[in-house]
Order: C-alpha cells, then sequence, then structure tokens
C-alpha cells in the first residue's frame, strides 16, 4: 500500500510534558483518515509537526517518502494543504483576496482559478464582505479554499467541524466526500466527534496520550462493531457444527467464545447444542458504536 | 523568497493601516512645513526666516513611533488571523518568511519617510526659504534617516515575529520607543549642560557680584561622557533626538550604527524565529 504520510516513534516534549509520546501511523493515499483521540490526546500537535510548524523531539516522519529532515521536503509540502486549528485567513480582506494573497505565496501566475474554488467551497457569492463578517462554517470553508489553492493532493483539517451548526457540518461533510471522490485528495481528519468521523473515513487512527494505540480500516471497524451475538460454550467445535447446519455467519474468538451474526432463537441454539453434548453458558446481544469502541479501546477515564 | 514579497506587498495595498500610517506622514509633513511657513510670517519684523532644511529630515523623529504602531500590528495580523501558518505549510522557509517580512517593513518604512518628504518639498518649496545644507550632506542626512527607519524597521520585526500575541509585541514596541526617545531627551540635557556654574550673589552695598564659576555635577566628564557620546550617537530614539532637532554632527556615524542595529537585530530575529514552535 501507498502511504503520503508515515510517522515513526514520533515525540514531542514541552519540557516535561510528553505530547506525542513515540507515535507511529500510516495514512494510506486516497483515503480519508479519521484521526480520533479526546482532547489533549496530542491530535493537534502532530498536525503541527508534520505541517512544519514545529520539530519533532524525536522520531521521523515523512511525506510521500520523502524524510522530514530532508532538502526536498519544502518540494513535498507543496503538495500538502491544511486548516490547523482554526481557519488561517485574513479576517480584514474578502473572500477572494485571500486566496489572492494565498496565489502569490504559493506563486500561482494567474488567478483565474479563484472563481472556481469559491464556487466549489460555496463562497462564490460573498462579493466585497470581509471575512470576519462571515459564519464559522463560510470562515471554516474559505480555510480550505485556501489550502486547496495550490491543488494539493493531500488535506490536512484540523477539527473541521468543531463549533458548527447542523447544517455547516453537513456541508464541510459533504465538500470533504467531494474533494476525495472527485479529486482524490488524500484527507488527514482530527477530530473527536465520532459519529461524524464515521460518515467520512475510509481509515482509522485512533490516538491516546500521544500514541497511536489501534489503527484499522473502516471496513474493520464496522466488522469489529457489528451487531452480533457473542456467546460463550463449553466446546466451540460443537457450536461451529450447529452453526454450519443453521447456515449462520459466525467468527470463532476463543476456545469458549464466538459472535454470531444473526438473530437466534436462543432455546433452539441451546437445544441444538445440548445434543452435540455442548452447554450454553452465556449469550450476550452486542452492538458497539464506533464510540463504545472507542472507549474500550483507550478506557473510560478522563484523562483531561 | 519573491512569492511571500509579492504576498506581502498585495496585503500592503490592502491594507487600511498601510494607507492610515502614509496619511499620518503626508500630513505630519504638510502640518510642520505651515508651521514654519506661519511662524516665519508672525515674526517676519524681526526678520527671521524659516528654512526647508529645518523640516525636511523630522520623519526621521517620526518614523519610530509610526513604524511602532505599524509592524506590530501588520505582521501581528499573520499571528492573530494563523496566516503564517500557510506560508510554512506550503514549505516557505522560516529564513524566506522573515527576511520577506523584514524587507516588506522596511520597504513600507521608506514609503513612510517618502510621503513625508513628499509633502515637506510640496508645501515648503514655495513657502519656505531654500536649503542651506550642501548637497552631499543633504544626502548623508537622507541616508542617515533611511538607515534609522531600517533600523527601526528591524527591531519591530524582531518583536513582531517572536511574540506571537498582536496586542503585547505593539505594546512592547509603542512603549520601548517613547523609552528610546525618552532615553535620547535625558542624554540630550545631560550633554548639553553647562560644564560651569554660574553663581551671583548681592553684596551688602546692594551690588549684584559674580562669584567664581563651580563645575557642574550634572556635566558628565571623561569616560561617562564618551558612554553618553556613543549611546547618543548609537541608540535609535537618541537618533531620533538629534534628527528632530537638526543638531546631528555626523550622519554617516549615525547611519553606519543603523545599518548595525539592522543587521544584528535581523540576524538574531531570524535565528530565533528559525527555532521557535509555532502554533
Amino acid at each position: 500500500m501507498e502511504y503520503v504520510l508515515v510517522t515513526q516513534g514520533l515525540s514531542k516534549h514541552y519540557k516535561s510534558f510528553k505530547a506525542l509520546d513515540g507515535l507511529t501511523m500510516h495514512v494510506p493515499k486516497g483515503s480519508v483518515y479519521g484521526f480520533v483521540g479526546r482532547n489533549g490526546a496530542g491530535k493537534t500537535t502532530l498536525i503541527r509537526l508534520i505541517c512544519g510548524l514545529q520539530a519533532p523531539t524525536a522520531g521521523s516522519y515523512s511525506l510521500y517518502g520523502t524524510d522530514f529532515t530532508q532538502k526536498d521536503i519544502a518540494k513535498v509540502r507543496r503538495r500538502m494543504g491544511a486548516v490547523v486549528e482554526t481557519p488561517s485567513i485574513y479576517l480584514d480582506l474578502t473572500a477572494q483576496d485571500n486566496l489572492k494573497e494565498q496565489f502569490r505565496v504559493l506563486g500561482v501566475p494567474s488567478d483565474c482559478g479563484i472563481p472556481e474554488l469559491l464556487k466549489l467551497v460555496g463562497l462564490e457569492d460573498t462579493g466585497k464582505k470581509k471575512a470576519r463578517n462571515f459564519s464559522l462554517g463560510m470562515k471554516q470553508r474559505l480555510g480550505i479554499a485556501v489550502a486547496l489553492a495550490g491543488d494539493p493532493d493531500f488535506l490536512v483539517l484540523d477539527e473541521p467541524v468543531n463549533g458548527l451548526d447542523p447544517q455547516g457540518i453537513i456541508e464541510i461533510r459533504e465538500l470533504i466526500l467531494k474533494l476525495n471522490r472527485e479529486r482524490n485528495i488524500t484527507v488527514l481528519i482530527s477530530s473527536h466527534i465520532l459519529d461524524e468521523l464515521s460518515k467520512l473515513a475510509t481509515h482509522y487512527g485512533f490516538i491516546d496520550s500521544g500514541r497511536i494505540v489501534k489503527e484499522l480500516s473502516a471496513r474493520e471497524l464496522e466488522a469489529a462493531c457489528r451487531k452480533c451475538l457473542r456467546v460463550e460454550v463449553t466446546d466451540t467445535r460443537a457450536l461451529a457444527r450447529v452453526l454450519d447446519g443453521m447456515g449462520v455467519e459466525y467468527k470463532i474468538l476463543s476456545d469458549g467464545q464466538a459472535d454470531v451474526f444473526a438473530q437466534l432463537n436462543i432455546s433452539q441454539l441451546s437445544k441444538a447444542l445440548d445434543a452435540e453434548g455442548c452447554e450454553l453458558l452465556s449469550a450476550q446481544e452486542r452492538d458497539e458504536s464506533l464510540e463504545s469502541y472507542f472507549v474500550n479501546l483507550v478506557g473510560g477515564a478522563s484523562h483531561d | 523568497m519573491t512569492k511571500l514579497l509579492s504576498a506581502n506587498l498585495l496585503r500592503l495595498r490592502k491594507s487600511m493601516l498601510f494607507w492610515g500610517c502614509l496619511i499620518l506622514m503626508l500630513l505630519l509633513g504638510a502640518g510642520f512645513t505651515l508651521q514654519r511657513y506661519w511662524e516665519q510670517a508672525a515674526y517676519a519684523q524681526f526678520g527671521q526666516l524659516s528654512y526647508l532644511d529645518e523640516v525636511l529630515f523630522r520623519h526621521g523623529l517620526l518614523i519610530g513611533i509610526v513604524m511602532a504602531v505599524f509592524v506590530p500590528l501588520f505582521f501581528g495580523t499573520e499571528y492573530s488571523d494563523g496566516a503564517l501558518r500557510n506560508k510554512m505549510v506550503v514549505g516557505h522557509s522560516r529564513l524566506s518568511i522573515y527576511f520577506a517580512n523584514l524587507i516588506t517593513a522596511v520597504a513600507a518604512s521608506f514609503t513612510f519617510c517618502a510621503a513625508y518628504i513628499l509633502a515637506v518639498l510640496a508645501l515648503g518649496v514655495p513657502l519656505l526659504n531654500g536649503i542651506r545644507l550642501a548637497a552631499a550632506q543633504c544626502a548623508l542626512f537622507m541616508l542617515g534617516t533611511l538607515a534609522l527607519a531600517a533600523a527601526f524597521s528591524a527591531l519591530y520585526t524582531f518583536v513582531a515575529m517572536l511574540c506571537a500575541r498582536k496586542a503585547a509585541s505593539a505594546v512592547a514596541c509603542i512603549l520601548g520607543v517613547f523609552l528610546l526617545l525618552f532615553a535620547g531627551i535625558y542624554i540630550n540635557s545631560r550633554l548639553n549642560a553647562p560644564e560651569f556654574l554660574r553663581e551671583y550673589s548681592i553684596a551688602a552695598d546692594g551690588q549684584v557680584v559674580e562669584e567664581e564659576p563651580k563645575p557642574n555635577p550634572q556635566y558628565p566628564r571623561g569616560m561617562e561622557r564618551e558612554v553618553y557620546q556613543f549611546l547618543y550617537d548609537f541608540l535609535p530614539g537618541c537618533q531620533s533626538i538629534q534628527y528632530g532637532d537638526m543638531s546631528v554632527e555626523n550622519p554617516a556615524l549615525l547611519a553606519a550604527y543603523s545599518l548595525g542595529i539592522l543587521v544584528v537585530s535581523a540576524g538574531a530575529g531570524a535565528a530565533l524565529f528559525k527555532r521557535k514552535d509555532l502554533k
């Protein structure tokens, strides 16, 4: 698999505080990578590091295979766009002037791409309105437009829906999906709004206390969170025979445990197992949401 | 760096702050010239004449104050609005960002000086008498004031680029320039203090008698005087005072000091900015 961003044992310490503590992650090309963690877990710190705003204390990262210490990293960054924390826009300029400014920063010779960018983010009718008079959602979209000015292949968005109203959240979500699907832009989104992230992400990285706790694809996560009946029996081979006979999908977890992905009549299952000389010890319905998966992964106690 | 300069110049053109400072310098140039003209008219019967060079270089006094407002507010916006990140994310080095901002600040300060000079010339040529300084001396004064403007720009860029809080850097620059100006006034008064104090007494017959002059304790002597003189020539606020009252004796030396301040503060600022953790 080709990766846009790979970090290896990345650490960032502020005096004695470890904001990142040996973080290793992989962002596949073409993915929408949901970077999940509670407040203070180290999401923004990682983004600051990969954007070159801060230097790591230890470890390394590479963008498109180029290590951050190499000279070429500046050229590689040209393929990147980012909105870190708040949208980076001049509040005393209009949307068009903000984009003009970023085009100058990038050395884009012509401003003819600006109307298209404004249309893409739905700000084509803002005219001479200054960015300071924009709603939060509009500012966020302008921030994304500025990040898109260099026609990047990799977009980094730090908490892009924080503080937005439901309509604003939908607009940003649709924009991100559009960018990923139509322009094939790899997107790294940090968020702690798990429900929203689950509508976008193709891959997940769960961070806690500056470390990646788990990395998995959306498909793997879906399987892990799938509605099932977790049964505990004395003999899983007998259970497998019974379930095969019923034509039911299942997954053996251990010698005594299995997940069954179907609505079962417990009495019938118990009777069938009894006939195979196996006892049904317990049966528990499991319907794990992304939220409970995350809580199980990082533990429930607050670290804040 | 040319891309960053181009972006900065675009923002300058759109900046109300820039145009506000430019208009202020025009008005000050016009105001000082008219004041001289009215003084000349009011005291015409005593034969008082006002000359153009009395006001032509006074931008040396003003530029430090104007830039103390302009630089931290203009570049502080990059921190407060987060726009500095846009430059770094797309791969511009910190050194090029720092030096592009420094060059922009210097260019803005020269533009403000030019606005002042233009206003003085536009009104002063028809209303006041000509320039008494020789052409070469005039050029040296011009070089000195521009070097001073560049030194102030470099000092304020240092503060604005290393302090992430716009309001704090603005307060620091404004307080700083007034401290420097007050230092200039104080040193000026010490250097111009009389070496001896004359004392008078009234004799028994009612006549005023001049006593033997006594050494003035406020008059700096020896090494102390040399230190004061060095500070008076070196510190930008003190140079401003000298250009304000046209008491500059060696404009080339002052220009050299200003360029030294420019180089040292730019080097130190760039080195520190390179290592700074940004948010």
